[in-house]
């Protein structure tokens, strides 16, 4: 149940005795722009490197290590339309310590120490923290063209996204970055501070009173509650934007991006889940064993759902020369969903292995908490592997060809590496 | 069957060998969904040489074979093994290390009927010319993808510098050449050898509501083939120098980065076995080198501040049957100040502000708290104890042996190791534009 602690203040708290740890986090939410990704890209570095208590790494490395090696992270990304800067900690539950350390205490003012009381001096960062994690930003903005599949993702979402800031990595924009000052950093912290939404989220086993005690020591003011839907949509074009790059890589890369208007638990959504896993979302997926098994065109190939923005991708490592028959079989596939030209068997086994994935990814911790997160501004979420189940099992064959027919293709880049063979 | 329970823990670890010689390991998990099962086998990638079950003279085989097998053994005359685990919604998955070949699926149901496949594919060999020629497409594509990958270039050429000899050395997946001579005699051969049940062992853990009852399912399937009588497995390296002088210092290479990248490996001279030896020697190498190179390291952060490496900078400690050895390094903009700072920290470790009792007692209470943690994670119980370690040691002495280490243990192991005569330096450098 999320509970309102003030206005714009959330705490959600799972209970549970699954675990052997306890996990909390502490997220700022706000409009995603181009800007702000980069923003509070750079303000994760910053932060998590040092604060008025913790002067450097080994001040902040010592205390986790006393917290008996408790995990810390903070990190920025975007979710539809929304960009999220996202504080974790994960703890050992005190229950299998033989120590009288208040664990759960520690954790939380810890948070408080790096969020809320940065390394400032003069209404800016600390200028050589700064400058040190804007070069290292940069330096980590560089060197994703090395890997190489990464980098293909990257150029097809530049290409199928027309709006700026869904073009924006989730780590923000190079060019952005290089205009940033430790001036500007921390005025825009400070908005941050004050206006962005907050969720907490509490996954473990908890004594709810002391929780609450516990997480006052933030001393969080209220703020505004405003916030657009987390959904990202637009206009079709009809026309398939292409770009062919040239690299020194044995392997070519090949990426489509099509739309597909079936949002994360809305109208649609468990037909486009059962459609994706069977054109390319699982091993058993066509585009797995007729483009890489069968054909050994590829040494992988695979699709995804991108449900806030209402987009399917498909990602391919190829030998080059092999270009076109590759488009040609990726289509093939798609057409035979259409046709219905699947087994019965095939068609059952995927949604088994749909609902096997849902109730697996109820052990993980992260993951429910993420869920718990999502449900927040999509109300829908399904967190109830019975429920998830029955609407699986209801998706009839006709929706998914459907929904593979409702696919348009907008965008194909292809990065050609270096044939050995060419044909 | 064998119970060793952790009442810290509240969970209990099941033992049992079966007749056949096959290990069998059950981990019941309270309140998970998912049950994960991993069938091991001592044998990988450096098992080259060895004399072939029922013969009496040793043979070498290609490179990859290992690996080669691993793939193949998917593929039946009349079904796949990756689709019948799918008929039930499980997923399905296998690995080859150096020293060990794995095969596992986790599933939310139907545990039995899993449980029979992964055993039934995995001990029923099917290879024919046709199906071995077209896995060499694919893992021929494979071997050239990571060719592309610097980081793996790196790692390889520090430990072909450390064993100019041992198989270690050559890629997991072989090479191009060597897969291209891999015959279906020859992987039938390597697994009659090597997939003995005495050889091998399955760990299930996750949901798992009678350990008996599961036992009994996997009693009945061993119960129902036939096997013949265990045999002894003979193995065989080739020599290489007892000092190490036989090690190539630096090589470098040049590849298409933004960034070059710098990495140091030391030869482990002494041979711990694959036993209780081996793991408190893993356990005090790791604790030594978290001291000297982890997240709370002081020299590590001074070199940060100097802009000499960045957060891709991390260590390892690789101890498997017949090798053992470090790596350390990154990504840097000076290849040469890099590994000529971690060099210097090695050589002067008795000097480092790090190495003291009280940040000592710091790593290991963050060990003991993170060995807890992995607890949540049925892959990390599984794949971490279904290992050589645990054939005697039970994973609940663990916390007993890092608990026991002392400053003085990791002097003696800096010591052994931290010798420039049995280090190497590699350098990955951007190409030089033409």
């Amino acid at each position: 149940m999320n509970q309102k602690v003030m206005d714009g203040v959330y705490l959600n708290i799972l209970q549970t005795q699954q675990f052997k740890t306890i996990r909390f986090s502490v997220q700022l939410v706000a409009p995603a722009t181009k800007e702000t990704l980069t923003k509070r890209s750079l303000l994760a570095s910053v932060l998590s490197a040092s604060s008025q208590a913790y002067r450097d790494q080994v001040a902040i490395a010592n205390q986790l290590q006393a917290m008996y090696g408790a995990g810390f992270n903070m990190n920025a990304y975007r979710q539809g339309q929304l960009a999220i800067f996202s504080i974790s900690m994960r703890i050992v539950s005190p229950q299998y310590l033989r120590d009288t350390i208040d664990l759960q205490q520690q954790a939380i003012a810890f948070i408080g120490e790096l969020l809320l009381k940065p390394d400032v001096i003069d209404q800016a960062f600390n200028a050589v923290t700064f400058d040190r994690e804007k070069e290292n930003l940069q330096r980590y903005i560089d060197s994703v063209a090395d890997d190489k599949q990464t980098y293909a993702a990257l150029k097809l979402r530049e290409l199928y996204f027309t709006d700026q800031t869904q073009q924006t990595p989730n780590y923000g924009d190079a060019d952005v970055l290089k205009t940033i000052t430790a001036t500007d950093l921390y005025t825009y912290y400070q908005q941050m501070i004050a206006n962005d939404r907050i969720q907490m989220t509490v996954v473990g086993n908890v004594d709810e009173e002391k929780l609450a005690l516990d997480l006052a020591q933030l001393s969080l003011a209220p703020r505004g509650e405003m916030l657009p839907g987390i959904f990202y949509q637009q206009a079709a074009s009809n026309a398939v934007r292409e770009l062919t790059e040239e690299q020194a890589v044995q392997q070519g890369k090949l990426n489509m991006a099509y739309q597909l208007p079936a949002y994360f638990y809305q109208k649609d959504y468990y037909a486009a889940l059962v459609m994706n896993a069977l054109f390319g979302g699982t091993p058993l997926s066509l585009l797995f064993t007729n483009v890489r098994e069968k054909a050994s065109l590829a040494y992988y190939a695979s699709s995804n759902i991108d449900a806030f923005r209402g987009a399917v991708m498909v990602q391919t490592g190829i030998e080059s020369h092999q270009k076109e028959r590759v488009l040609a079989i990726i289509e093939a596939q798609r057409q035979s969903i259409i046709a219905g030209d699947f087994t019965q068997a095939m068609f059952e086994q995927t949604k088994l292995a749909l609902i096997n994935q849902f109730k697996s990814s109820l052990d993980s911790p992260g993951y429910l908490g993420q869920q718990q997160f999502n449900q927040i501004f999509v109300p829908e979420t399904e967190l109830d592997a019975g429920r998830f189940t029955t609407a699986i099992l209801a998706v009839s064959k006709q929706a998914v060809q459907e929904q593979a027919a409702k696919m348009q293709l907008q965008a194909i880049y292809f990065l050609k590496g270096v044939d050995t063979n060419e044909a | 069957m064998k119970l060793r329970q952790n009442p810290r823990l509240g969970e209990t670890l099941y033992e049992e060998t079966l007749e056949n010689g096959l290990t069998v390991k059950l981990y019941p998990k309270s309140g998970y969904h998912k049950t994960y099962a991993i069938l091991t086998t001592d044998y990988g990638a450096i098992d080259t040489t060895f004399v072939p079950a029922g013969q009496t003279d040793y043979v070498t085989v290609p490179d990859g074979i290992a690996h080669f097998l691993e793939h193949k053994l998917f593929e039946k005359a009349d079904y796949d093994a990756f689709e019948k685990f799918g008929q039930f919604g499980a997923s399905s998955n296998a690995f080859t290390s150096f020293t060990r070949t794995s095969y596992l699926f986790s599933t939310t149901s139907h545990l039995k009927e899993n449980l029979d496949i992964l055993l039934d594919f995995v001990q029923e060999p099917y290879f024919t010319t046709a199906t071995v020629d077209k896995e060499k497409g694919i893992i021929g594509q494979e071997i050239q993808m990571y060719n592309d990958e610097p980081d793996w270039r790196l790692f390889y050429t520090v430990i072909g510098n450390l064993y100019p000899q041992h198989p270690v050395r050559t890629d997991i997946a072989g090479t191009i050449e060597s897969i291209a001579q891999i015959t279906p005699e020859e992987l039938y051969q390597a697994h009659q050898t090597f997939y003995q049940p005495s050889n091998m062992n399955l760990f299930i853990v996750g949901q798992i509501d009678d350990p008996e009852e599961v036992l009994s399912w996997v009693s009945a399937n061993q119960d129902a083939k036939d096997f013949v009588a265990p045999s002894d497995i003979n193995r065989s390296l080739p020599e290489e120098e007892a000092d190490g002088s036989d090690i190539i210092p630096y090589r470098s290479l040049e590849m298409p980065v933004t960034r070059s990248k710098s990495m140091v490996g030391i030869k482990g001279l002494t041979d711990f076995g694959t036993g209780q030896e081996a793991l408190e020697m893993k356990i005090k190498m790791n604790l030594l080198l978290e001291l000297l190179f982890g997240d709370s390291s002081t020299q590590v952060q001074k070199l940060y501040e100097q802009g000499i490496l960045d957060d891709s900078f991390g260590y390892e400690y690789a101890i498997q049957r017949s090798f053992n050895f470090i790596t350390l390094g990154g990504d840097t903009d000076d290849a040469q100040g890099l590994s000529d700072a971690l060099i210097n920290i090695l050589e002067h470790y008795q000097e480092s502000p790090d190495f003291s009792e009280a940040n000592l007692a710091l790593v290991k209470r963050a060990a003991i708290g993170e060995y807890l943690q992995a607890f949540n994670s049925l892959e990390a119980i599984a794949n971490q104890y279904s290992d050589a370690f645990f054939d005697e040691v039970s994973p609940f002495d663990v916390l007993g042996l890092i608990e026991q280490v002392t400053l003085a243990d990791l002097a003696q192991v800096a010591a052994e190791f931290f010798k420039i005569e049995i280090m190497t330096v590699c350098h990955i450098l951007p190409e030089v534009a033409q």
